[in-house]
């Protein structure tokens, strides 16, 4: 079965299986991964495990702290707070996955297309280094402006700020496989230009662009919480973490709780894939990990 | 370098170009009308509307109007506001002062507390230092800017009273109240660059730590304050000054949350307010100013990376 695959098919296998294995000897990234597992479990099955339906108002037990009824409280509405983080987290997690996805999509298919077609090169990467002259949350404040705020036009604005950072990580094995001997000799046999993209330079940029991935979700998820904070992001009353903690802060001295647990939140996964980010930029890159080598 | 200079200075052109041409499509981007837009609730009235058309040239073809704006924006003619009628540029610089003095208060404590913590948690040996090193800045690079910010008012300013709510003097007619005034909002701007910028750091001095002149540095005994100092940190200072330099850059248009929080009225708070009233000649306005301001800042780090590393030759 060895036999057909491609080099770069091979070392890709053997660089996922390695950098799976290095993860389950991580502690960092074991910690990232159970966290992000448990935070995913939970959005994933919100309906079964949320108390009460997020958007439901006990108006006599408004600012309740926490108690056996209301285990983190509630807010300005009554509305239980426990329930509303785990709705939260899934549409938290549902932007920040889908903006990461459309970001890679783009930005990887434009990198490779303009480290492989070299007369694309040019216009493909001025193009994102104009995107990269915007100051990111302004750009994507336009970009909602333009499109009308929601959770769809919010995937938009972080998937279009991103798509230069993977169009760059992309182009990179693109330029450097397409020079290959054995790539011409492919070639020469008859292998369409899309052949060789697919298995052998996809190959090539999935690892750099996985690990580049996980480190970008947490920034994903910050993006969409802080959109959301501003009122441009997911709008009430769907449950949003971002725009729990700015309701919340027109109650501060009365009730901290609905501020302070959707922020904690929202920290908890961006910590987890960071944990996760990180550890997997260690396996990649070696020389950066550990202590003084001198 | 100094093609390098020129190639730089010159792919500005066109960089400056395609954002002009962004910042303009915005208005005409936007659903409705661009005259309806500019008017907001005044639209209703028929004859302003077409007088507003011709006066701006709306009812031009989609280029003319761009050299139109283009040859008033060189001029430094960046519009008015919708909401108030005074020109944008007025009130942008009103507001620019606030951003700029939240942005270096915040680089400045991240690079005081950054580069130290950095360099310790490179040099050090102890696993305790290195455990409190990832487990901080992981922390800091974690921790949304709108929720640490919120927490700090909680804390510092609802309970301890330490910091007062909203109170931001100029800086010349009282110094001291001003920088107490603008110290939470710095420190919750500072805490992730913070982060990122003693990851760095550490990096970067673990890489020189690695050389062979710090070897041999070391191996003809010199004293390790002098190796550390004078061998390493000198040399491991490019990549963190680029950093500091992105940084920067980042923070002008970096500060919109913070300022939100805050309530600081400077440039962000301008362009969430032109957002909510829906200002957009405002907005556009703003965008303009600090990405031209951003990619400026950018250049000059780019500049400052080849100053300061004579080994790279641009060609």
């Amino acid at each position: 079965m060895d036999e057909a695959l491609t080099h770069e098919e091979r070392v890709f296998r053997t660089g996922a299986r390695r950098l799976l294995r290095g993860l389950l000897r991580n502690k960092k990234g074991l910690g990232g991964a159970a966290l992000l597992l448990a935070i995913f479990s939970i959005a994933f099955s919100a309906p079964l495990i949320a108390p009460y339906d997020p958007t439901t108002m006990h108006p006599a037990e408004r600012f309740s702290a926490p108690t056996s009824k209301f285990l983190l409280g509630t807010d300005f509405y009554g509305r239980d707070i426990l329930s509303r983080i785990i709705y939260g987290y899934r549409t938290s997690l549902y932007i920040a996955l889908s903006s990461v996805m459309l970001a890679v999509l783009l930005g990887g298919s434009l990198g490779v297309l303009a480290g492989y077609f070299h007369r694309l090169e040019t216009p493909i990467m001025r193009a994102m280094d104009v995107l990269f002259a915007f100051p990111v949350l302004l750009l994507a404040i336009t970009i909602v402006v333009i499109l009308g705020p929601g959770s769809l036009s919010t995937i938009l604005a972080i998937g279009i700020v991103y798509t230069p950072i993977f169009a760059r990580i992309a182009r990179a094995p693109a330029l450097a496989v397409k020079e290959e001997d054995y790539i011409e000799a492919a070639r020469a046999l008859g292998a369409s230009d899309w052949r060789v993209i697919a298995r052998h330079i996809l190959p090539n940029a999935a690892i750099p662009i996985f690990v580049q991935a996980t480190i970008e979700l947490a920034a994903a998820v910050i993006f969409e919480s802080s959109l959301s904070f501003l009122g441009l992001g997911t709008q009430p009353p769907q449950p949003s973490l971002g725009l729990m903690v700015s309701e919340g802060r027109g109650y501060l001295e009365l009730s901290p709780y609905a501020t302070v647990f959707p922020g904690a939140a929202i920290a908890l996964a961006v910590l987890g894939f960071n944990l996760l980010g990180d550890a997997l930029q260690d396996l990649l890159n070696p020389q950066l990990r550990g202590r003084r080598g001198g | 370098m100094q093609t390098y200079i020129i190639k730089r200075l010159l792919f500005l052109i066109p960089v400056l170009f395609v954002v002009s041409v962004i910042v303009f499509s915005i208005i005409h981007l936007i659903p409705g009308d661009p005259a309806t837009v500019l008017l907001g609730t005044e639209a209703a009235d028929p004859g302003l509307l077409t007088r507003l058309k011709s006066s701006l040239g709306l009812d031009k073809p989609l280029h003319i109007q761009y050299a139109l704006w283009l040859g008033r924006v060189l001029k430094g003619d960046l519009g008015r506001s919708v909401r108030t009628g005074e020109p944008v540029l007025k009130l942008i610089l009103q507001r620019f002062p606030f951003t700029l003095e939240l942005a270096i208060y915040a680089l400045f404590l991240a690079v005081v507390v950054a580069i130290p913590m950095g360099t310790m948690a490179a040099t050090t040996s102890s696993k305790v230092v290195d455990i409190a090193f990832q487990t901080m800045t992981l922390f800091g690079l974690s921790t949304p800017a709108f929720w640490s910010g919120t927490m700090f008012i909680l804390l510092f300013s609802v309970h301890l009273g330490w910091f007062p709510i909203v109170n931001f003097p100029p800086f010349a007619a009282a110094p001291l109240k001003n920088l107490q005034g603008f110290f939470l909002p710095a420190l919750t701007v500072a805490i992730p660059n913070a982060a990122a910028m003693a990851r760095m750091a550490r990096a970067a001095v673990l890489e020189v730590s690695q050389q062979e002149y710090v070897k041999a540095a070391r191996a003809k005994g010199l004293p390790e304050k002098i190796v550390v100092f004078k061998h390493i940190l000198k040399n491991a200072m490019v990549p963190i000054i680029t950093l500091v330099g992105i940084i920067a850059g980042y923070l002008l248009g970096g500060t919109i949350i913070v300022e939100q929080v805050f309530a600081i009225p400077g440039l962000g708070r301008l362009s969430v307010e032109s957002v909510i009233q829906r200002d957009y000649p405002l907005l556009q306005a703003v965008v303009l100013f600090v990405t031209v301001g951003f990619v400026i800042v950018n250049l000059i780090v780019d500049l400052l990376y080849v100053f300061l590393n004579p080994k790279i030759r641009y060609g």
